[in-house]
């Protein structure tokens, strides 16, 4: 029991300074020299955006493991470490298709695999089922690969200044931005209330005390992160922040973007043709 | 001389119903430093909201340079931006200040807003170089101690030359070579005749005001440092903390015997003023 408390706060620990670290820092959207940093924000968003509807829409397999690998050039491209990329995508794939995917792998009919139950009702693993699943999370991965390129290379602010140039209103990009920056705050509220009750507790506690704690202490968390958010609101105001998101660079289509969107379209035309009237 | 601030029978209420100030009524003048003395809850930060245009009295006017400070002037850019450039709010946590990916950023957030990018671009150089923040520049403000967080604070205050500068708590939670950064820090901008309007619990802080005001939800006391120090039981009723070097000069005074041999018209509230006195009693023993 308390080694599993004590594994909770790990976990919990870790990713909560993953994200702190990783995520806000926008270590690889400040690297210039990327093959997609080099992108205007808004061709680059139009561009992984028009991949991701073509993935969506891809039914075969093989154009899947295509656009899949491409995703991962991209990424070499734009230097970013394989590795690190592929776990931050592949982390989040068990949470959205696990759900889905788990009955379709037994209720597909076609061929069993494995039977696991005849009587009262039939129940089997079947090829189609696995052949679905697969399909199902190769497309999900791909469409979120393409998603984390974008928040990888592109820095917070110029997206949102990107898709207010695109048309998104000020109002949604303000409640966006503060939102951002609210769960940055939470996320380290949440840290620092598990550092201190850590110093404070010397004896460990059993899962029921510990979560009786965690029940009271959220409470206080909310109320505290609420103003801290109000707080910061108040803290951009002060220095001239108008609901309106302001950059350093200026956003300027280049040759270089032109030939990245084309390039993108060809991509998409092939793999959808290839797809629909070839396989 | 015209007031710079002029604060009319202020009422503030929450909308949960906390009232944080009532009938408040205050002067502040250019080039002045005024302390904010006052308990937890007293209403100081909200007070600082509403001279930073931030929150609007419910009853009541603020005026700043004549002018009826309220959301529509606010709303007008160009009084905004002058108004802006011109009083500068360092909050007590740094962390709702910093919100961007680097330090750099941060401090060239008011900037970025207020002139154009050329300009910008200048001064948040300037007071980064000014500041010494070069080594931690391009780090990410989660990734900075307290002391340098507070710090990045003020350079993203301090980078658009404010005349006014609003303090809440300024040396809370920093460890003392911090703090006395803050205090020489407040010292020179007090050279600089900027005007200073500082929340604050600390004695030593205190001291370098001109004028402090004891505020729990009303004025309880108005006046200078010293005459703030000097009246003990409103300080007591309040929470509130004297100079150790006071309450030695007290206990001295205090003591029958020693009473006829210091003569003294008013306690010392600072070290040097302790030092003086000590001085010239030593000397005409000799
Ligand atoms: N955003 C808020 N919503 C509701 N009540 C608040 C809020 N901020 C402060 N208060 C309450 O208003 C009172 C004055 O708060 P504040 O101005 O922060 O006091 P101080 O800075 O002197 O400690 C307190 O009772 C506080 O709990
Ligand atoms: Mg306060």
């Amino acid at each position: 029991m308390v080694n599993s408390v004590k594994l909770i706060n790990k976990t919990v620990e870790h990713v909560i300074k993953y994200i702190s670290e990783a995520v806000f820092s926008e270590k690889f959207a400040r690297n210039k020299d990327g093959f997609l940093q080099k992108l205007d924000p808004r061709i680059k968003i139009i561009g992984l955006i028009i991949l991701v509807i073509t993935t969506v829409s891809i039914k075969h397999i093989k154009v899947l493991l295509f656009l899949y690998i491409l995703s991962l050039v991209f990424c070499i491209l734009s230097r970013i470490p394989l590795l690190y990329y592929i776990k931050r995508v592949w982390l989040f794939i068990p949470l959205f298709t696990g759900i889905i995917i788990l009955p379709v792998i037994f209720l597909t009919p076609g061929h069993p695999i494995y039977i696991i139950l005849k009587k009262p009702y039939y129940i089997a693993i079947t090829y189609e089922g696995i052949k679905y699943a697969v399909l199902f999370t190769l497309r999900v991965a791909t469409a979120i690969s393409y998603t984390v390129l974008i928040t990888l290379t592109t820095r917070w602010d110029e997206i949102m200044k990107a898709l207010n140039s695109l048309g998104v209103p000020d109002i949604v990009i303000t409640i966006m931005t503060l939102a951002y920056r609210y769960i940055f705050l939470l996320l380290n509220n949440v840290l620092e209330m598990m550092y201190s009750k850590k110093s404070r507790l010397c004896r460990n506690l059993k899962l029921k005390e510990s979560w009786i704690i965690a029940g009271k202490s959220m409470g206080a968390l909310f109320i505290k992160t609420q103003r801290m958010g109000e707080d910061i609101y108040y803290a951009m105001l002060s220095r001239g922040y108008l609901n309106e998101p302001r950059i350093f660079t200026n956003f300027k289509v280049k040759y270089y973007d032109i030939i990245f969107l084309c390039f993108i379209i060809l991509i998409s035309s092939i793999s959808l043709g290839y797809d629909r009237l070839i396989l | 001389m015209k007031p710079l601030y002029e604060l009319k029978n202020i009422y503030y209420q929450y909308p949960d119903g906390t009232i944080a100030l009532d009938n408040i009524n205050m002067k502040i003048y250019e080039g002045e430093v005024v302390a904010i003395i006052g308990p937890n809850g007293a209403g100081k930060t909200t007070l600082l909201k509403i001279l930073d245009a931030l929150e609007f009295p419910k009853k009541g006017e603020v005026y700043f340079e004549g002018k009826k400070l309220e959301e529509r002037l606010l709303n007008d850019i160009e009084f905004m931006k002058y108004f802006r450039k011109k009083v500068g709010f360092i909050f007590q946590d740094p962390d709702t200040m910093l919100f961007s990916p680097t330090v750099w950023d941060d401090v060239a957030f008011a900037p970025l807003h207020l002139y154009d990018k050329d300009t910008a671009i200048k001064v948040t150089e300037k007071v980064i170089n000014e500041m010494n923040l070069n080594h931690i520049k391009d780090k990410h403000p989660y990734n900075i101690s307290g002391g340098e967080k507070k710090k990045s604070s003020i350079a993203a205050v301090l980078s658009i030359t404010p005349d006014v500068i609003l303090m809440d708590e300024p040396t809370s939670y920093l460890d003392p070579k911090s703090r006395n950064y803050i205090i020489n820090l407040i010292k020179d901008l007090k050279s600089k005749n900027k005007t200073i309007v500082f929340v604050s619990h600390d004695p030593n802080l205190i001291t370098l005001a001109d004028r402090c005001y004891i505020l729990n939800k009303k004025i309880i006391a108005e006046g200078t440092p010293r005459e703030i120090f000097s009246n003990v039981e409103i300080l007591e009723e309040n929470n509130l903390d004297v100079p150790e070097i006071t309450k030695l000069f007290k206990l001295l005074l205090d003591d029958k015997d020693l009473i006829s041999k210091i003569n003294i018209d008013n306690l010392p509230i600072t070290v040097d003023e302790a030092y003086n006195i000590l001085k010239d009693l030593l000397k005409s023993k000799t």
